[in-house]
């Protein structure tokens, strides 16, 4: 490798030898480490790289942030389903114990004692009915 | 990843803000078009958030692979626009109309814009993929659709551009490099 190629190298690939080419690399360095000036020719193509990584960055701004956050892909299955299932359940629950402590509250009627009686209610049947017969028949 | 892909959704968010800026500067230098450098920076999250279950960590750097979905997807873009036989992307001659449009993090970065801006395409595109996405010879070559000795002479050409046209500004451009960076502690 001479100086020109060496300089070529540089304008294509910049300052860095582990940014040139594997197939040149070992013999750039060995370029390098025998000629003197290589090195400033390095230097100078390093601060190419340098201006050119103030590039490097954009500001999209928090419109354009906002915009790309409504993209985020809403999962398949909703991950926190178990919040409104907690809820069912425990509307569930409540509903359910107030009805029954609610129900000590009411208070019995005076009818209401006969009604507990319905185990009773054939008590007054006192014909024999094996003797009945339809009057159909 | 694995957040993003449980469907996390701030998660999605704190990658996003660690790799917009770059995304959208390579979608500004590939393209020289704000509205589709927006465009491919939200293609480009969207596609990096629907393969997150995907991913397996070690086999590149995150900011990397985001990168590297960018610049192929400018690149098909301004392959379909070749193909479609549309009009061909603005060139403009003068780079600094296509700065102005792009928000570049400090006015060192927007300069530079210009200057990457007023190289013809192909020089440009040469320059994104191996300087800026560290693309070997021969995938830029590939991607592109040339020969490796055809890409080189374009990166050369384009650099050397660049060189005439940005050392002569060095100093000017680094001391505003400076006060950028003291005014903004933290640019990512």
């Amino acid at each position: 490798m001479d100086r020109k190629q060496f300089e070529d190298l540089a304008d294509m690939w910049g300052g860095h030898l582990s940014h040139w080419p594997d197939s040149v690399r070992a013999e750039a360095d060995a370029f390098l480490h025998r000629e003197p000036s290589a090195l400033a020719i390095l230097s100078e193509a390093s601060e190419l790289d340098n201006l050119l990584s103030t590039a490097l960055l954009a500001d999209g701004g928090e419109l354009l942030e906002h915009r790309i956050m409504r993209s985020f892909p809403k999962p398949a299955f909703d991950a926190d389903w178990r919040r409104p299932a907690m809820a069912a359940a425990a509307a569930l629950v409540i509903g359910l114990a107030g009805g029954y402590a609610g129900g000590g509250f009411v208070p019995v009627q005076a009818g209401d004692a006969t009604s507990l009686d319905y185990a009773d209610a054939f008590d007054g049947l006192t014909e024999d009915w094996s003797s009945w017969e339809w009057s159909d028949a | 990843m694995r957040r993003i892909a449980n469907g996390d959704k701030d998660a999605g968010r704190e990658l996003m803000e660690r790799s917009l800026g770059l995304v959208l500067a390579i979608g500004r230098r590939m393209l020289r078009d704000p509205v589709e450098a927006e465009d491919v920076a939200q293609d480009t999250f969207i596609r990096a958030w629907k393969a997150a279950p995907d991913w397996q960590p070690g086999r590149a750097k995150l900011e990397s692979w985001m990168c590297r979905i960018a610049a192929n997807l400018c690149l098909d873009r301004l392959r379909k626009k070749r193909e479609a036989a549309m009009e061909p992307p603005p060139e403009m001659q003068d780079g600094a109309a296509a700065a102005d449009n792009g928000m570049i993090a400090n006015e060192a970065g927007m300069r530079v814009l210009a200057a990457i801006a007023a190289l013809p395409e192909r020089q440009r595109l040469a320059l994104e993929l191996c300087h800026f996405q560290d693309f070997s010879n021969i995938e830029a070559a590939e991607k592109l659709e040339i020969s490796v000795d055809a890409l080189e002479s374009l990166l050369a050409r384009g650099r050397r551009k660049l060189k005439t046209l940005l050392m002569p500004q060095r100093d000017e451009l680094m001391s505003s490099l400076s006060e950028a960076a003291e005014s903004t502690p933290e640019v990512m």
